[in-house]
């Protein structure tokens, strides 16, 4: 199953290579912050404020005279994080929820659990982050916990869709017919199977956590100041945009750059293998 | 196939799309400038003024609340005093045409203008003013300064003409005191209702309030002084600093009287469609240290923190220069003014020294709270990294301005550090006041406020007043950070707006457009 899935990429589209590299490089970034920045993110030299790009800071200083490039970069980190931790959150909940569902068609579980997922959908996913930390204050856990609870939605979701339509094939049929335990049918055939979907959303939604970290640090309700963010560098560079326009482009940059690498990714991911999509370049 | 057809359409229409979008900017630069020009002619005659201001006002009875921003709205445009502080701080008659204080300075006779009525048409006279300052002290008033009237014995209405006021005690501030916007007078049929229908006796009444966005003052045709010069005053609530700033720039408001965002400040007086105009205000900036909780109760804590703190660092990094650094909770324009900077000056060294001493150890975590505005929330990022170099653990609250007043100005008093500016006048009392939010507590202050009270010469009142600013230094009762400027920034050609603001005002009655 896995070789199939690398040779379906490796012959694919040129959007996945483009999304990887970009994806890669602020995985680089984020990872090369964890052991090593420029200067410490949270290094304030008020003298040296607001300066364009030198040798000793490439992308210039903040307002407070923190040196912009160790803040991208701690900032990279940061949007990792949450977008990892986000989509860990809604693996964790979503793929149990989903199989259930999925196994239970129709019936009690299945219905509870649909309903669960249209009651979280109704409330705009940013929204409610807002309601979250408006309620239990900003802070990274708190943007994790609010994004993901919106993530185990969309993951039971499209877990429950792609394997509804992997039980209704024959080897699946086989392995039920053949009395194997629910457990056993769920992680030997159904997981494998529709791990190609699951692939293809989390990348989806990694970008849309970054987004949403970047949007609630920006309103204030995000990550909490020292700790570099894209959004709140963003949000703070907002009056200066006259004064010193590098403070907004660099964190608009790495914004587009990560969810233009993410989004792109998926999208190949999602072509090269989906059949339908498959079948139609390939007349 | 098809897919591919229209992507080749596409690509050859891109050509022409993209000259098509290279004129549409030129045509647009074109009009643009050309809608820039007339903007500097003065084609248009004004009649009114819009002025940004950052903070809604909760409802607009100043003698019913403490927020800024209600005076900041109906101070002697709508509402007025027996007596009025005007641009320089000086008292000035307002509602009483002249005083006479007897010789044993005891007693005021106030003598107050004919003529005076109210918007809703009521007549102005004495028994209006003994129902103000009553019902300003009385049981269940939300006067949020009482202590104004603190030393008023009786109050005589002889005539409809003539207060007469005894004080219990000697209050060299007395007439100060009755200029402030908590002291307006009021009139007994419509007091009730002032807070959404404000009826005073100023030269503007409400005309509009439309909620989160602006309020609308306009001219009574019927005022007992010299009538504005200008028609209407729209107060524009505009919360966000570089919201203010485009509304400037875009023409939709005049002036800024106190612009939020002091790195704007080098672009308008780059620009000459602008005036910019630094002032002071009456703002004392502080670090508030909780003194309920340890290890903020101890005296050596307090001086580590202040040692810790570069006010001048904070002046340039958090308001682009603009602020005086203070050493006390004193207004530097004050004639009793003492530079206690230099009690604990900038010196990490000794503040780690301080703090070894008082047995803090390194990585002990304050919680700092930061209301909204800018010289909170940077100051706090400056501060923070100040006290993080001397070993505190500094965690960084942003709060709204209900947060703060419930969790650390009322209440359980829930936290370690607060940015906050006083911007009362002369506000040093309120280190004399019991269970405040910082929890302050000096016998021996309080019996120095309550013994400048009674001293009415000015010679004396200083001398004590700089006894009272080295008391509040020598035991950091809070950390001093700088006085808060007020910046305005105005359309060329309106005059009138005041420079400093020596009490929360924003007192339009002397605009004018040129």
């Amino acid at each position: 199953m896995r070789l199939l899935l690398v040779r379906k990429i490796r012959g694919s589209l040129p959007q996945i290579w483009i999304g990887g590299i970009l994806t890669g490089a602020v995985l680089v970034a984020a990872l090369l912050a964890s052991v090593w920045t420029p200067y410490p993110p949270d290094q304030q030299v008020i003298m040296e404020r607001l300066q364009g790009p030198s040798m000793a800071h490439w992308l210039g200083t903040d307002l407070y005279g923190r040196d912009i490039l160790s803040r991208i970069l701690g900032g990279a980190q940061t949007a990792l994080w949450v977008g990892l931790a986000a989509i860990g959150v809604g693996l964790a909940g979503g793929l149990p929820l989903g199989l259930s569902a999925a196994m239970n068609r129709n019936g009690l579980i299945d219905t509870a659990i649909a309903r669960g997922a249209d009651l979280i959908f109704a409330f705009p996913a940013l929204l409610s982050a807002v309601l979250i930390a408006a309620i239990h204050g900003p802070g990274m856990v708190n943007v994790i916990v609010a994004v993901g609870i919106f993530n185990i939605a969309v993951f039971a979701r499209v877990v429950r869709g792609a394997a509804l339509s992997i039980m209704a094939r024959p080897f699946l049929q086989a392995a039920i017919a053949i009395g194997r335990p629910w457990p056993s049918v769920a992680v030997v055939h159904l997981l494998p199977n529709i791990a190609g979907v699951v692939a293809v959303q989390a990348t989806v939604q990694f970008a849309a956590a970054i987004l949403a970290e970047a949007a609630l640090s920006y309103l204030g309700l995000g990550i909490k100041p020292p700790d570099p963010s894209w959004g709140k560098m963003l949000a703070d560079a907002q009056t200066l945009l006259y004064l010193s326009p590098l403070q907004a482009i660099v964190p608009g940059l790495a914004i587009v750059w990560t969810v233009l690498g993410l989004n792109l990714l998926g999208d190949g991911l999602r072509d090269a293998l989906d059949p339908k999509l498959r079948s139609l370049r390939a007349i | 196939m098809v897919t591919m057809g229209q992507n080749r359409a596409t690509k050859s229409d891109f050509g022409r799309v993209l000259r098509r979008a290279a004129g549409l900017i030129f045509a647009s630069g074109l009009v643009a400038f050309a809608v820039t020009v007339p903007v500097t002619s003065p084609a248009l005659a004004k009649t009114g003024i819009v002025l940004a201001i950052t903070l809604e006002p909760p409802h607009l009875d100043p003698t019913a609340g403490a927020p800024a921003a209600i005076d900041e709205v109906v101070y002697a445009n709508l509402f007025e005093g027996l007596t009025r502080i005007d641009a320089q701080g000086q008292v000035k008659p307002g509602l009483a045409e002249r005083w006479v204080i007897e010789d044993d300075g005891l007693t005021y006779r106030f003598i107050l203008r004919p003529d005076v009525t109210f918007h809703d048409g009521a007549t102005f006279d004495s028994s209006d003013v003994k129902f103000s300052f009553e019902r300003a002290v009385a049981e269940g008033s939300e006067n949020a300064q009482k202590g104004l009237f603190s030393a008023i014995e009786t109050i005589e209405t002889p005539d409809p003409q003539t207060v007469v006021i005894k004080l219990k005690r000697k209050e060299g501030l007395f007439l100060w005191n009755l200029g402030w916007g908590d002291a307006v007078i009021v009139d007994p049929a419509s007091a009730d209702t002032n807070k959404t229908n404000p009826i005073g006796t100023g030269p503007f009444k409400l005309d509009s309030w439309a909620r989160g966005d602006q309020i609308r003052l306009v001219r009574t045709s019927k005022y007992w002084g010299q009538k504005p010069a200008i028609d209407s005053v729209t107060f524009k609530i505009i919360a966000d600093p570089s919201a203010q700033v485009t509304a400037l720039l875009a023409g939709d408001v005049d002036a800024i009287p106190n612009i939020g965002a002091p790195e704007s400040v080098a672009q308008f007086q780059a620009d000459p469609r602008f005036v910019v105009t630094p002032g002071t205000t009456e703002g004392e900036t502080i670090l508030a240290m909780n003194e309920r909780r340890a290890p903020l109760n101890d005296v050596r804590v307090r001086k580590a923190i202040q040692h810790a703190i570069d006010r001048q660092a904070i002046v340039d990094g958090a308001m682009f220069g603009f602020g005086t650094p203070i050493g006390s909770h004193f207004a530097p324009h004050n004639p009793a003014y003492t530079d206690l900077t230099s009690v604990t000056p900038y010196d990490p060294e000794k503040a780690k020294a301080l703090l070894a001493e008082a047995g803090v150890a390194p990585g002990t975590k304050l919680v700092l709270k930061l209301p909204p505005p800018t010289y909170a929330r940077r100051g706090g990022e400056i501060v923070a990294a100040q006290l993080k170099a001397v070993g505190f653990e500094i965690e960084q609250i942003p709060v709204d301005w209900g947060q703060w007043v419930s969790e650390v100005f009322k209440g359980d008093h829930d936290f370690d550090l607060t940015i906050v500016s006083h911007t009362e006048p002369l506000d040093i009392g309120i280190y004399a006041r019991d269970d405040y939010y910082f929890g302050y507590d000096n016998p021996a202050f309080k019996a120095l406020m309550t013994k400048i009270d009674g001293v009415a010469d000015p010679a004396g009142r200083n001398t004590l007043f700089k006894e009272a600013q080295r008391m509040l230094a020598d035991d950091a009762a809070n950390g001093f950070l700088f006085q808060l400027a007020k910046v305005t920034v105005q359309r060329k050609g309106l005059k009138g707006l005041w420079q400093n603001a020596p009490i929360q005002a924003n007192d339009v009655t002397g605009v004018r457009w040129e």
